[in-house]
């Protein structure tokens, strides 16, 4: 037998416990600047804020301000500085600085709008591209808007399905696959929380709205060591805090969905609670405005309360309930089968610390979180799937001058439950897991960022302790003047929490949480990702990045090829998703364009015993060609949003054709001569067939008034402009075909308090 | 500037492309073009039986479509030891639900230890194939009877059998020593017997039987008190292989359903004297 932790793995920790002090006695003797940086308006943290010192010799050192707003900067040698905190659409900050050995000062800087800056800051920060890096794409809530919804908000959701590499079976359900990974397969982070299934059942819709949005960073591979327990992407959402200056709210309606939110501040400059509420109205208007039921009801709850308790500290809590429910194939009136529920709840807490003795933040924090998932099949056969989650983390981020070191150890508990009426299977399990990362950034020169790690994860129900190597790498070739960036990211992943679900009935959206086989190997992944990025004009960039994901252990369903519309049981595959994704962006100031073409290829080899799967098939999110266009209009107070996505058709199980099943067990039984059986599909080799391509042209167009204190925005759209007859799902069973959404008309009305 | 025009306009002529190619086509085809299954037959061929029968229909295009139509398909039996072929002939019957089947019989008796295939052909040369071993007699091992006058039994072994046997009975040939009336008592022991380390184990609980023999028995008199014993013997049902998973046949190719057999068996041995004469019969074994 095996010991749990192989030798290496406890000398690479004490090494790196050894490194590590090492190079905190080093910069012990220097001094240090700490603090951070708000919007002096409502007290929000200015994420990305530039804070550089410029010695009297000419020494430099800088840094960006986190999510949190904190900066530090470390090994600051004796002498005065001019201290210049910048950020977009603000007047700088600057004063003189004077240090001495081994001070440590603290500051709380404010920035001020820059009002002749603010006329222009909208287009000016939409002119920003994404921040991009190997399978990184970071989204500031500005971009969000560019994508055209039914809708007077914006909503994440919507967005990520215009990147290349996002598929969405359908415009309903709330699955999203990832560059060749299922849903199951991305971890989504909520300020932290673990979200399990956090899109709502109309494809459009998140639990991530814009207005709550301070930044997401979404990795569809690649991603570094702090992430960790899902194979295939990670969907890092931070919500921003509420005005600590003043009451301000907004309220919104348009045909799929009403919102209302508030932000109030408790403590003025010290605490705010900000709290939204959002609900479906579709389902009640739909009849009426649509001429057609959609029968879908959806919604949220969020509450975000967020203190600063101090120059260098900050706690915050957040609350998140979300629930979804109706029948995914859109049969109205039909409750009693087929019918899909799950709700979301999710609640955390983080404690941020800049201690004044180390130039180490420190952040402590405890999630949990829940999904219950209920699927009515038939009138008496309701499957039940609940999960609850645990998690606790502690986090490091040291600044070691141009070392950056973050690192942390976590630990999580998971109930699982299971339960189908009409059958006598029921399961309720345990998992516990704990572990630690460990991520370091160097800048070796002015060309080359290398960002290793490492996590530990270890687990339990006799699943051997896994060591996942990552990195993520940069490459300026002519330094930071160049043009071209080069970057490249490979990991190795495990995931001990998988989601069951039947991916060959997209109106099936049940997914039974569970952990993987007892002493067996986990489901793993490889990424390797090499990705460059060229302007080609100040306003046009244009990138390529190619992505291979190696998969291992995944549970797939198996059907037998002839019997009725069940899962026979869940068989482990290998894959292989691999693709080049091209982007062609294009900002001007009251123009952005962004075409984007993705070639893909998902394929999986089942079990060499299983006969039936045949050779190695493509899974049903197997899209192979993908091609969206996303155009923004802005000028004044107009807005024309148009987005076109095309997707080459999906695989299916093609079928020989229907026969009736009669049962024989008995040879004196000859009642087979004239007795009717039972309908069944005679299904063909598995997913050889393609549906037909998938396109859509969304066209949304906004007028902002703005007045003193109030801003009101009118909406009027369009979904599927040209009324393209996409297909959902074809029904084998009934004949039936059922379509994603029709050409749909929309108008919305928002009022925001500012 | 001019540049950066030109790639605007590739990426859209592109996307128009893309858009002329993709919208021409909505429609979703369900069925395959090359389809690899044609036909369900649904049927046995039974050794105790001189007409054979099995329900064929072919695969249908829609779950609608249960149109009563003719059937253009010849089906076939061919006894592959012999190459002997058997065309069946079709019959319409009425189904339970009011409906019109396919039920296509022939008459022939199976032989034990037979392989047949069966073969429904379509008038394009592309048919369903199904093949069944008809079981044959196993040889019997009866191990020598045990126990007294009140509990004696003997376990016979149908030598080879590591599936079970189905609707056993035990058939004793006896008569009253006085009238020589000749008669047949069957017992039932229905699905008996256990897998054994030579095959498939039956015991007989010959003493029960015996003194259920004795209170049937119509004795002449008060007089006719001996029973002559003239013989043992045992019947059962054995289904081929295709019965122990009938919802997941693997011997139907380019088809559905279940296609076996069932060898319908009798076997006898020579009951010990000893025995015989411990049960207080006469032994008149041949």
């Amino acid at each position: 037998m095996r010991p749990p932790h192989p030798w290496w793995t406890r000398r690479a920790a004490l090494l790196f416990l050894l490194a590590l002090g090492a190079a905190t006695a080093a910069q012990a003797q220097w001094a240090a600047l700490r603090g951070r940086v708000t919007d002096g308006a409502d007290a929000q943290p200015l994420a990305g804020a530039s804070v550089a010192l410029a010695g009297e010799a000419g020494e430099r050192l800088g840094t960006a301000a986190d999510a949190g707003g904190f900066f530090a900067l470390t090994g600051i040698r004796p002498g005065r500085y001019a201290l210049t905190v910048s950020f977009l659409g603000y007047a700088p900050f600057s004063d003189t600085l004077a240090f001495t050995f081994a001070e440590e000062r603290t500051l709380d800087i404010r920035l001020t709008a820059d009002e002749a800056e603010m006329a222009g800051i909208v287009v000016e920060s939409e002119r920003r591209p994404d921040r991009r890096a190997a399978g990184l794409t970071a989204i500031e809530p500005s971009a969000l808007a560019r994508a055209p919804l039914p809708d007077v908000t914006y909503d994440l959701a919507g967005y990520l399905l215009t990147l290349p590499g996002f598929v969405a079976p359908g415009d309903r359900g709330g699955q999203l696959f990832v560059r060749g990974g299922t849903p199951t397969q991305n971890l989504v982070l909520l300020d932290g929380m673990p979200v399990y299934q956090p899109f709502h059942i109309v494809g459009f819709f998140s639990a991530f709205p814009a207005d709550l949005l301070a930044h997401a960073d979404v990795y569809a591979g690649g991603f570094g060591a702090r992430y960790g327990g899902r194979i295939s992407s990670v969907i890092d959402v931070s919500t921003r805090n509420g005005n600590k200056q003043r009451v301000v709210g907004a309220a919104s309606i348009a045909p799929f969905l009403s919102s209302v939110r508030v932000e109030i501040p408790v403590v003025r400059n010290k605490v705010s609670v900000l709290a939204s509420v959002r609900e479906s109205v579709i389902e009640r208007l739909s009849g009426g405005l649509l001429g057609r039921e959609f029968p879908f009801r959806f919604g949220d709850r969020f509450v975000k309360f967020h203190a600063f308790l101090s120059p260098t500290s900050s706690f915050a809590a957040t609350a998140l309930r979300t629930f979804d429910e109706g029948n995914v194939a859109g049969t109205a009136g039909d409750a009693e089968r087929r019918f899909s529920t799950w709700r979301n709840e999710a609640y955390g807490g983080r404690y941020t610390y800049l201690p004044a003795e180390a130039a180490v933040m420190t952040q402590a924090a405890v999630y949990v979180s829940r999904l219950e998932s209920r699927y009515r099949l038939t009138a008496d056969d309701e499957r039940r799937a609940d999960i609850d989650g645990f998690n606790a983390e502690l986090t490091f981020r040291y600044l070691l001058g141009d070392v950056q070191l973050h690192f942390g150890i976590f630990g999580n508990t998971t109930r699982f439950a299971f339960a189908r009426n009409g059958r006598p299977r029921t399961g309720n399990a345990n998992v516990t897991g704990g572990g630690g990362f460990f991520e370091a950034r160097f800048d070796l020169g002015r060309r080359l960022r290398l960002t290793p790690g490492l996590r530990l994860q270890s687990f339990s129900n006799g699943v051997r302790t896994a060591l996942d190597p990552r990195l993520r790498a940069r490459w300026l070739p002519r330094g930071p003047a160049s043009k071209t960036e080069i970057t490249a990211a490979w990991g190795l992943y495990h995931q001990q929490i998988i989601g069951l679900n039947d991916e060959q009935d997209v109106t099936d959206v049940f997914t039974v949480w569970a952990a993987a086989p007892e002493r067996r190997p986990l489901p793993r992944a490889m990424h390797l990702i090499v990705g460059a990025r060229r302007r080609l004009l100040p306003w046009i960039e244009l990138s390529a990045e190619g992505y291979l994901k190696r998969l291992e252990n995944v549970s797939f369903p198996r059907f037998s090829k002839a019997l009725a519309d069940d899962v026979e049981r869940f068989v482990r595959v290998a894959g292989e998703a691999r693709g080049l994704d091209l982007r062609l962006e294009m900002n001007r100031p009251a123009f952005f364009a962004r075409v984007s073409y993705s070639l893909g290829a998902v394929t999986y080899e089942p079990p060499a015993f299983d006969a039936d799967f045949g050779e190695a098939f493509a899974p049903p999110h197997d899209r192979r060609h993908q091609v969206n266009v996303l155009v923004a209009f802005a000028r004044g107070p107009y807005r024309l949003s148009l987005a076109w996505q095309f997707g080459s058709g999906l695989p299916f199980t093609r079928i020989n054709g229907y026969y009736e099943r009669l049962t024989l067990t008995d040879p004196d039984d000859d009642a087979f001569r004239t007795a009717s059986g039972e309908t069944f599909v005679s299904r063909g080799p598995a997913y050889r067939g393609r549906l037909p391509a998938y396109h859509r042209l969304d066209v949304s167009a906004r007028r902002v008034f703005t007045f003193e204190r109030v801003v009101v925005t009118l909406q009027a759209g369009v979904v599927n402009a040209y009324d393209r007859a996409n297909v959902f799902q074809y029904n084998f069973f009934s004949g039936e075909r059922v379509n994603q959404l029709p050409l749909i008309p929309s108008a919305g009305l928002k009022v925001e308090m500012r | 500037m001019r540049r950066g025009m030109r790639i605007i306009a590739c990426c859209l002529t592109a996307c128009a492309a893309a858009l002329g190619l993709a919208a021409c086509d909505d429609a979703v085809a369900p069925l395959l073009d090359e389809p690899e299954a044609f036909f369900a037959l649904h049927g046995f061929l039974d050794t105790a039986a001189d007409t054979q029968f099995v329900r064929v229909e072919p695969l249908r295009a829609s779950i609608l479509d249960a149109t009563d139509g003719p059937l253009e398909a010849v089906v076939t039996s061919t006894h592959l030891q012999t190459g002997a072929t058997t065309t069946w002939r079709d019959s319409l019957v009425t189904l339970d639900d009011g409906r019109t089947g396919h039920l296509f019989f022939a008459r022939f008796r199976p032989l034990p230890g037979g392989d047949y295939r069966l073969t429904v052909l379509r008038p394009d040369g592309r048919a369903s194939e199904a093949t069944t071993h008809v079981p044959e007699a196993p040889a019997v091992q009866p191990a020598p009877p045990s126990g007294d006058a009140f509990n004696l039994m003997q376990r016979v072994t149908l030598a080879g059998l590591t599936r079970p046997v189905r609707e056993v009975d035990v058939h004793y040939l006896v008569s009253s020593t006085l009238t020589d009336s000749l008669r047949t008592i069957t017992f039932v022991y229905r699905d008996a017997g256990r897998r054994g380390a030579q095959g498939w184990d039956v015991d007989l609980f010959l003493a029960r039987d015996l003194r259920t023999i004795r209170r049937r028995f119509v004795f002449a008199n008060e007089n006719d008190t001996t029973l002559t014993f003239f013989g043992l013997s045992m019947s059962f049902d054995l289904p081929s292989v295709e019965w122990l998973a009938p919802e997941t046949p693997a011997n139907i190719a380019h088809g559905h359903g279940f296609f076996g057999a069932v060898g319908r068996h009798t076997v006898s041995w020579r009951l010990d004297a000893e025995a015989v004469h411990t049960m207080g019969l006469v032994d008149q074994q041949p």
